[in-house]
């Protein structure tokens, strides 16, 4: 047990000891989009039980000062029970990314599902003899790219084996070519359900519709789309103006003015307070999600971009939106809130802010 | 002018002959004695008188008589330098009266001595006799030197002028006048001359030939003074010298190996440890300026000993292992240094007494209590008996401390407890980041002993533990993986309670015995994952040593360690040791591991000191480890040998001075069973056996000076059965024992061993730590390894309580992962968390630039008549270098910087001791 203690206490003490250390650089924060990204991908079935099809769907957008440029968005072919259960172990076959090169689906590239096999769970080793659920586990990649996929030579194990070249053939580099994975984990009666967000509140108030969007209907967020501009002064809409605020000098620092948001989540509604059935099996009661949610803009900046919404222990955080900090270019501002939960699910809502 | 020597007639010591000639007229009268008188007459000591009505007839005694005076060669030089000189002798005369021995008492140089023994060896006594019977007798005899004007010559000039030397003696911190210090003058001609200084502390000499003077100051419980004073013709010269009290406390002696047993020897003093910037003060912190121990990161309380993971030196408190050595994994240790004796620090090589470890052993001693008396201004006494009592605050945390006799007669006992403060000032600093504090993190630890010592025995029982704790819920997740947010909670805390006897059982036989039952609570936890530990640990040793034969002893001991313990985790899998980044912990389900047993593990040892000739030692010893929990039972034999190239310094014969050349070496096998989730079902793999290393050692000790030493050791450490990771059938990783490395260094110590003004030393260590997952897998360098680590660091006594030190440290980088290199992606968007995953290159690749720092230290301490205030100043980083700590990355790991260690911080402390 002595070295239980100390390996604990090892790895704590390296934790505790990188929190006393300096600065670090003033890197941009990730709720600032600049750059090509992935916001969010949603599956309907975030645990997803032997047999049954999952649905994906993706939010992403084009934040860079190039956007409208065509993206090509790509999903890989699922890779179930990979080695380890690790990620990286589905690059033992680069080839089976290579579907990713094809002509992806025009109409709906965001979107992509799966199958689930029957044995995802009893093909796997057999279980330790604990009290852990049995289970299987499928990745899905997804990638997106402002030209051309293309298969690399391994350079590593964990070398990723798509990459993204331009018309001249060169490389592309984060800013132009974004990659990554989703998890959707198979248990025999397990589920869960995406959170639910019912709307999205401004300076503590509701925002009317059609002034924010939820899922499906943050298009005019989504991807190259432009934001979709407003008059804040409409007489027919006089709600509109409630999403005008002044521009900041400071560009969404912590001198602005910050203004409340957040997206409004029901507490009461079931899907956001499911149990958490893995930490419940083992704990023998009821347990929560863990769930946060994580803010982004194209324009301005936050006071905290991720924000804690339930904790497993200490349960529901009502104080779970944050500030926005407008920016000194006057224009429309975007932002999103992605909520998670710790068992893969997730959701979003958007608003758009008219800078002036 | 022409001086020729001449003789003095017979001359015998009146004290001497009046002793016995007292004693002989007490025997002849019956009249009592003041006491016996050690007469030195061989065959003949006289008793003081006991009044009796029948007492038997008394003894006569006639001492010897001289009938033959031989005249002595004046020495030429002496003549020439006009000294003169008294030389003490004792004369061994036989039973004719011949002189048959002639012994210098007290040395006068100069050649007198010499010529006086010759010329006494051929005086001719009247043998002494008893009762009119001759006997030898041993007698003294001062034989004198002078010189007078030759007659006819000139008349002799006048004497040369003579000056005089006089002065004062005060205390260093209050210049107070200090009476009664003796001062001792050296003449020319190497008599002492000796006066006490008055009711003002004022000394005076008169009547010296001019020259240089040796004046030697010293006073019971304070530190002596020399200096060398001139005497002109005609003036005075006056000094004034002041005298600081003798450092009380505590010594405590960081020893790398303590002969005979081990291979290194490291010593580092009470005072060292005291005053090494950078530490505050800190006894185990004070490890890491020793070579051989690496820098651990940031403020990390880690002990990298010799290119092994700090999981791999294990620390214990008089021979009962403890969880932990630092409070928050840094901040302070455990145990206050106030409450040390000694720290015995194995880096390698170490004895057979311990085991289950394959880097180095740390056992810190708690000292008796203290109840040695003072008197006014800290001046040592003879007396016990007396309490004494500190404390002290500075930026983290404050002490109380107290010790004393007990009502029973022996027993003494130490109270002392430590709380730390941080709490008031951190909680609003991280409510104000937004979070809500449920306990702010607070640490605390306690000592109770009790200790009754004898000359032969000694009995302790002591409890002591610690606690550390927090509880926040960050309501602002890590952005990189959010599931460090929500409740998190940490906390430690264990006790102990421990008895030692330690006792001869005869002159050839010792006995140590130690029991120690303790409880260890371990917990952290955040969001759905937790690590709980609760552990009832026992440990006992004994140990016998045999004296079988002249230099040859025998040590055989018994080590138990038995603990029920209940562990619960709750976590998704970490990665392996080298194995890459697995993704966010977030949205991964954890899994559960949920152990109730007892481990139980018993070792017997056994070594063998066996010392040939007075140079030599080796010690040859075994240990067998028995695991319950993986079945396994290991041997591990070991042998280390000292020798003594050359001696050192013979208290007999100080004026020889030979400087102690020491050749050491040793090889042993280390076993050291693999860790808690190596070998869980769920986390690790059931049944691996033991690391095991074997390490080798050489090295010299040399002496330059008396107070420089030089120690130069090249060790190596060959590892087999590793624990790590590797492929399965089915091709997953697990944990197995196909793990090789090794470890290849050189230390370097050059010491100014701790003098009145200054201690110091300089550390160098070059070393290289090498692993391999398998046979097959490539070599890569260990997590911590450390090439070049260089250490300067002392401390200068200004006078007056002032004292200022410096530390300055040059190492190489330490190691770090990068990730992949264009034109391969950093990081995969984990959609799950909403954070990236770095995708890496090869574990630990990339050598972060060279650290350097300098810390700097300064103290000031009063010493009043009844009680000590000192306060210090240490600032850590001085010019505010901004060390590379590691690498850092912006969200998608696209862009990559330097995350920097700590600026530079000042910590300001106080203590009132009595």
């Amino acid at each position: 047990m002595r070295s239980a203690i100390r390996g604990v206490l090892a790895r704590c003490s390296v934790l505790l000891s990188l929190l006393s250390l300096g600065c670090g650089p003033g890197f941009d924060p990730p709720s600032e989009l600049h750059s090509l990204r992935v916001l969010g991908v949603q599956k309907d079935l975030p645990y997803a039980q032997p047999g049954q099809t999952v649905n994906l769907e993706m939010l992403w957008q084009d934040a860079s000062p190039l956007a409208g440029r065509p993206i090509k968005v790509a999903w890989s072919p699922p890779c179930f029970d990979p080695v380890g259960d690790l990620y990286y172990a589905c690059f033992s076959d680069p080839g089976a990314f290579g579907s990713m090169l094809g002509t992806p689906d025009v109409a709906n590239p965001e979107h992509a599902s799966f199958d689930v096999p029957a044995d995802i769970i009893s093909r796997r080793p057999p279980a330790d003899g604990s009290n852990n659920a049995p289970y299987g586990i499928t990745y899905v990649f997804f990638a997106l790219c402002a030209g051309d996929f293309t298969l690399l030579p391994s350079s590593a194990d964990t070398a990723f084996p798509v990459g993204c070249k331009d018309a001249n053939g060169t490389l592309l580099g984060s800013d132009d070519f974004v990659a990554g994975y989703t998890s959707i984990y198979s248990f025999e009666t397990f589920s869960n359900n995406n959170p639910l967000i019912d709307g999205f509140e401004f300076r503590g108030k509701p925002v009317p519709k059609p002034g924010f969007c939820v899922k499906d209907d943050c298009l005019p967020l989504d991807g190259s789309e432009p934001a979709v501009d407003f008059d804040c002064n409409d007489p027919n809409h006089p709600e509109q103006s409630a999403r005008c605020v002044p521009t900041c000098a400071d560009d969404g620092d912590p001198k602005c003015p910050g203004y409340a948001i957040r997206p409004t989540i029901d507490q009461a509604n079931a899907a956001n307070h499911d149990q958490d059935d893995v930490s419940a099996k083992l704990l023998g009661r009821k347990v929560g999600e863990q769930m946060w949610i994580n803010y982004y803009t194209d324009a301005g900046g936050f006071k905290s971009p991720v924000r804690l919404l339930n904790d497993a222990t200490s349960g529901w955080n009502d104080n779970y939106g944050t500030e926005f900090y407008a920016p000194k270019t006057p224009g429309l501002s975007r932002i999103w809130a992605i909520a998670h939960d710790n068992r893969g699910g997730v959701a979003w809502s958007g608003i758009t802010l008219k800078v002036q | 002018m022409v001086f020729a020597p001449t003789r003095v007639s017979l001359l015998v010591v009146a004290a001497v002959l009046a002793h016995v000639g007292l004693a002989v007229a007490q025997s002849d009268d019956g009249r009592s004695d003041q006491g016996a008188v050690p007469s030195g007459i061989s065959g003949a000591v006289v008793r003081p008188a006991e009044p009796a009505k029948d007492a038997p007839k008394k003894p006569v005694i006639v001492l010897p008589a001289l009938t033959h005076f031989e005249h002595a060669d004046y020495p030429p030089e002496a003549e020439k330098a006009g000294l003169q000189a008294d030389v003490l002798l004792k004369l061994t005369v036989d039973r004719e009266g011949n002189v048959t021995k002639a012994d210098v008492s007290e040395p006068v140089g100069n050649g007198f001595d010499e010529a006086a023994k010759v010329a006494a060896l051929k005086f001719k006594f009247t043998p002494a006799t008893r009762d009119g019977v001759p006997i030898p007798v041993v007698i003294p005899y001062r034989y004198s030197f002078t010189l007078t004007v030759k007659p006819g010559s000139e008349a002799l000039p006048p004497a040369p002028t003579t000056g005089n030397l006089l002065g004062g003696v005060r205390l260093a911190d209050t210049n107070t006048p200090l009476a009664g210090a003796n001062v001792t003058i050296t003449l020319p001609d190497g008599s002492p001359r000796q006066v006490v200084t008055d009711e003002t502390g004022n000394w005076r000499v008169d009547g010296l030939p001019p020259g240089k003077y040796k004046v030697r100051v010293e006073s019971p419980g304070f530190q002596a003074v020399e200096n060398q004073e001139e005497v002109v013709v005609g003036e005075e010269t006056e000094a004034t010298y002041r005298l600081a009290p003798v450092s009380e406390g505590i010594e405590i002696t960081v020893q790398g190996e303590r002969p005979p047993r081990e291979v290194t020897r490291r010593t580092i003093e009470r005072r060292e440890i005291d005053r090494i910037p950078g530490t505050s003060g800190d006894a185990l912190r004070s490890l890491q300026s020793l070579p051989g121990v690496a820098r651990p990161p940031g403020l990390a309380g880690l002990l990298i000993v010799r290119g092994s993971a700090p999981t791999d030196t294990q620390v214990y408190v008089d021979g009962a292992l403890v969880p932990l050595v630092y409070h928050f994994g840094g901040l302070s240790s455990v145990v206050p240094t106030e409450l040390l004796d000694k720290i015995d620090f194995y880096p390698g090589n170490f004895s057979a007494r311990y085991g289950r470890v394959g880097g180095g052993i740390v056992d810190v001693g708690l000292r008796s209590p203290d109840t040695q008396c003072t008197g006014p201004y800290g001046a040592a006494t003879d007396r016990k008996g007396c309490f004494h009592g500190m404390a002290q605050i500075d930026l983290i945390d404050g002490r109380l401390l107290l010790q004393g006799p007990l009502p029973v007669k022996d027993w003494t006992f130490a109270v002392a407890g430590r709380r730390s403060w941080i709490d008031a000032w951190l909680k609003p600093v991280l409510e104000s980041a937004g979070s809500s504090v449920t306990a702010a993190p607070v640490y605390y630890d306690y000592q109770l002993l009790v200790d009754h010592k004898t000359s032969s025995s000694r009995f302790s029982l002591r409890a002591f533990g610690s606690d550390d704790k927090f509880r926040i819920i960050v309501t602002d997740p890590a952005a990189q993986d959010p599931a460090f947010g929500g409740a998190l909670s940490f906390g430690t805390s264990f006790w102990r309670a421990q008895a030692l006897y330690e006792t001869d059982l005869s002159r050839s036989v010792s006995s140590n015995s130690m029991v120690s039952v303790g409880k260890d609570n371990v917990g952290f936890s955040v969001g759905n994952f937790l690590f709980s530990l609760n552990n009832f640990a026992v440990y006992a040793r004994h140990e016998f040593g045999f004296k079988i034969a002249p230099g040859v002893k025998l040590n055989t001991g018994l080590d138990f360690a038995i603990a029920p313990y209940d562990v619960t985790v709750r976590f998704p899998q970490p990665p392996r040791p080298g194995e890459p980044d697995s993704g966010p912990f977030a949205a991964r389900p954890p899994k559960e591991s949920h152990e109730k047993a007892t481990v139980f593990r018993p070792a017997w040892y056994a070594e063998a000191e066996i010392q040939p000739t007075s140079r030599l030692r080796v010690i040859p010893g075994a240990r067998v480890d028995y695991a319950r929990d993986s079945g396994h039972a290991d041997f591990a034999p070991r042998v280390v040998a000292r020798y003594d190239l050359v001696k050192g310094a013979d208290p007999d014969h100080p004026e020889l001075q030979p400087r102690r050349t020491t050749l050491k070496g040793g090889v042993g096998v280390f076993y050291q069973p693999p860790q808690f989730q190596e070998t869980n079902p769920v986390f690790g793999t059931p049944g691996l056996s033991s690391n095991r290393a074997i390490h080798y050692s050489l090295g010299v000790e040399q002496e330059l000076t008396r107070q420089v030493e030089l120690s130069v050791e090249g060790f190596y450490k060959d590892l087999t059965n590793q624990v790590s990771r590797a492929p399965n059938a089915s091709g997953a990783y697990t944990y197995s024992n196909q793990g090789l490395g090794s470890v290849i260094g050189l230390e370097a110590l050059l010491k100014y061993k701790p003098s009145k003004r200054f201690f110091g030393w300089i550390a160098y260590t070059l070393s290289r730590s090498v692993r391999r997952d398998t046979a097959s897998s490539p070599e890569y360098l260990f997590q911590y390894d450390q090439t070049h680590n260089l250490i300067m660091l002392g401390s200068y006594r200004l006078g007056r309580g002032w004292e200022f030190g410096g530390r300055f440290r040059i190492v190489s980088g330490s190691l770090d992962t990068a990730v992949l290199p264009r034109p391969a992606l950093p990081a995969l968007y984990a959609a799950d968390s909403g954070a990236y995953s770095p995708l890496q290159g090869k574990a630990f690749d990339t050598r972060l630039p060279l650290f350097h720092q300098l810390d700097l230290r300064i103290d000031k301490r009063w010493q009043f008549k009844s009680w000590r205030f000192s306060t210090y100043l240490d600032i850590q980083n001085v010019y505010n270098n901004a060390a590379v700590e590691g690498l850092s990355y912006n969200y998608n790991y696209s862009r990559q910087s330097y995350q920097t260690g700590i600026p530079i911080i000042p910590s300001l402390g106080m203590r009132g001791e009595f």
